[in-house]
């Protein structure tokens, strides 16, 4: 099941990963990597932890109660969990983008800058650059260019969407984390998406979670499974996207498969 | 039907309150026509000699209701910052259920406290300054401030909690500490939900009347020389409430001048509760 990934650099890897909630446990075993470059899609029923494991990455998972995490998760080799390490950093590090896009309640521009600008010191001309940069990198800059001091909430949610991952953009981050990030989205918006994610693998590794299985098998360049087994969310099955999805292997992973094509 | 019957209620509710105004207009209408504009800026109060100017009075309530907000309004949103956004949920609602409670003893219970425990202390603590006694308007505002406090925590935990989960966790998912978070995205989006609970604190805070009664001291004419020193806070002080709560009222209904007089402070007081009141229900029900 461990999967070696030779010549390429790991950037977020995770070993023996155990999630609980209170007494039961949730999620156990997982032993993931993500080499820099490359898209790996989580993919499995719903229910089965998906969205919490993507949570481990950036320890989102702190900011719900009664969550608790074993194991190890590596990002550029040292642990997340490392006591001297501040969360805050890493997750400026690992961004992270949401099902809904969450957009704050102030003005384009403002939205962009919004992590960005208490990480380090800008200038208003280094502000405008890189406002400007962002919404170029996520094809929005010609739809709102004339309009940057209007509300975002004023955007469509193809928009929004892509104005929140600008946001995560502009605070540079190594890994990016994306939680079904096209499930509210019309076909358009989405497949603007895809295109971004596409273009964008090479400067940030990309893990994720779909339950769009077409999404799953065209953008990413590996798959992990990840379903429930004796009641426990587990990885039942990985590797490159061709490989899993022409010949599964695991009964659950075919059930799910039956069941999606099957609605 | 709905739309129908919530129109039918409001006008009904708009209606009785316009009822009683103008009842309290009607009966104080003597006191408008012998004062004119001098009932609301005269400085001096002598029903013996016919002279009504209820300026002190309305000095009175303000002086209090400001102190008691000034208090309690940091406070309150403290408290309720932390209940809101550092305590688990469990312990949260375990302290806001004793909080609510809070919000109901009776107003004379603070006022017994107040002469119990407050008055003392402020006659103690302020000794420097030489006051008269413990009956001050500051120790009616601090006495104000402890029993508006319940309720401007829960009404600002309110306004807090309506702030949805998913905005903090988008940003802290961008790398903003939990300060951070409640200062740039939760308390901006609170605002008007914080600024409602403070007006309608401001509302109980002018109606209150027993409380104050008995710690005010009910010192008539008492303002301050210039309009701005603070010196009368520590002096005995009357406000439109404690003056309508006192024995002068029952005096006044046999003699119309001084009736209407007394009913006039009752339009100021309605006046200005209202206000408060509406002005924070407006904000509460525009920030849901």
């Amino acid at each position: 099941m461990f999967e070696n990934i030779p010549c390429k650099n790991i950037v977020l890897e995770t070993l023996n990963l155990e999630v609980q909630v209170r007494e039961r446990t949730i999620l156990q075993n997982i032993s993931l990597q993500v080499a820099s470059g490359e898209i790996l899609g989580i993919i499995g029923p719903s229910g089965a932890g998906k969205s919490t494991l993507l949570r481990c990455f950036n320890r989102l998972s702190e900011l719900t109660p009664g969550l608790r995490v074993r194991g190890e998760v590596r990002l550029m080799g040292s642990s997340i969990y490392a006591p001297e390490l501040d969360v805050n950093v890493l997750r400026a590090r690992v961004g992270m983008l949401f099902q809904e896009p969450v957009v704050f309640p102030v003005d384009i521009r403002e939205n962009v800058l919004f992590g960005a600008r208490r990480l380090r010191k800008l200038s208003k001309g280094e502000q405008d650059e890189l406002v400007e940069s962002k919404l170029r990198e996520v094809a929005l800059w010609e739809e709102v260019r004339d309009r940057l001091k209007q509300p975002a909430a004023k955007l469509s949610v193809g928009q929004q969407q892509r104005l929140c991952l600008a946001r995560t953009l502009a605070v540079r981050p190594e890994v990016l984390l994306m939680d079904e990030p096209t499930s509210a989205l019309d076909p358009r918006s989405t497949s603007a998406i895809e295109e971004l994610l596409l273009e964008m693998k090479s400067r940030h590794s990309i893990v994720l979670v779909t339950h769009n299985l077409r999404q799953a098998r065209q953008i990413s360049d590996r798959v992990a499974v990840v379903c429930l087994r004796n009641g426990v969310g587990q990885i039942v099955e990985q590797g490159e996207s061709a490989a899993v999805f022409n010949a599964p292997s695991a009964p659950e992973f075919r059930d799910y498969l039956g069941q999606a094509s099957g609605m | 039907m709905t739309r129908v019957l919530s129109w039918l209620l409001s006008a009904l509710a708009i209606g009785a309150f316009g009822f009683l105004l103008c009842v309290f207009l009607f009966q104080s209408g003597p006191v408008w026509q012998s004062e004119g504009t001098r009932y609301i800026t005269g400085v001096s109060w002598f029903y013996r000699q016919d002279v009504f100017g209820a300026l002190s009075l309305i000095y009175g309530s303000l002086a209090v209701t400001a102190v008691a907000l000034l208090l309690a309004g940091p406070l309150g949103l403290g408290a309720a910052v932390f209940l809101s956004e550092y305590l688990p949920q469990k312990a949260r609602l375990a302290l806001k259920i004793p909080l609510e409670l809070l919000a109901g003893i009776p107003s004379v219970v603070f006022g017994l406290l107040g002469i119990a425990l407050l008055r003392d202390w402020v006659y103690r603590t302020f000794a420097k300054f030489d006051p008269l006694s413990g009956d001050t308007l500051l120790t009616a505002g601090i006495l104000l401030a402890v029993m508006i406090l319940p309720t401007m925590v829960s009404l600002c935990d309110d306004a807090l909690r309506s702030v949805s989960g998913a905005q903090r966790q988008a940003a802290r998912a961008l790398g903003l500490t939990r300060a951070e978070t409640i200062w740039n995205i939760v308390l901006p989006q609170a605002s008007r939900g914080i600024a409602s609970a403070f007006l309608l604190s401001v509302g109980r805070a002018l109606g209150e009347t027993v409380a104050v009664f008995l710690v005010i001291g009910r010192q008539d004419n008492n303002l301050p020389h210039p309009w701005y020193s603070p010196a009368p806070l520590l002096e005995a002080g009357q406000t439109l409430t404690t003056k309508l709560g006192g024995a002068e009222t029952n005096i006044a209904f046999g003699d119309p001048l001084h009736w209407a007089a007394i009913m006039g402070l009752g339009v100021l007081l309605l006046v200005l509760t209202a206000g408060a009141t509406c002005l924070g229900t407006l904000g509460r029900r525009r920030h849901a």
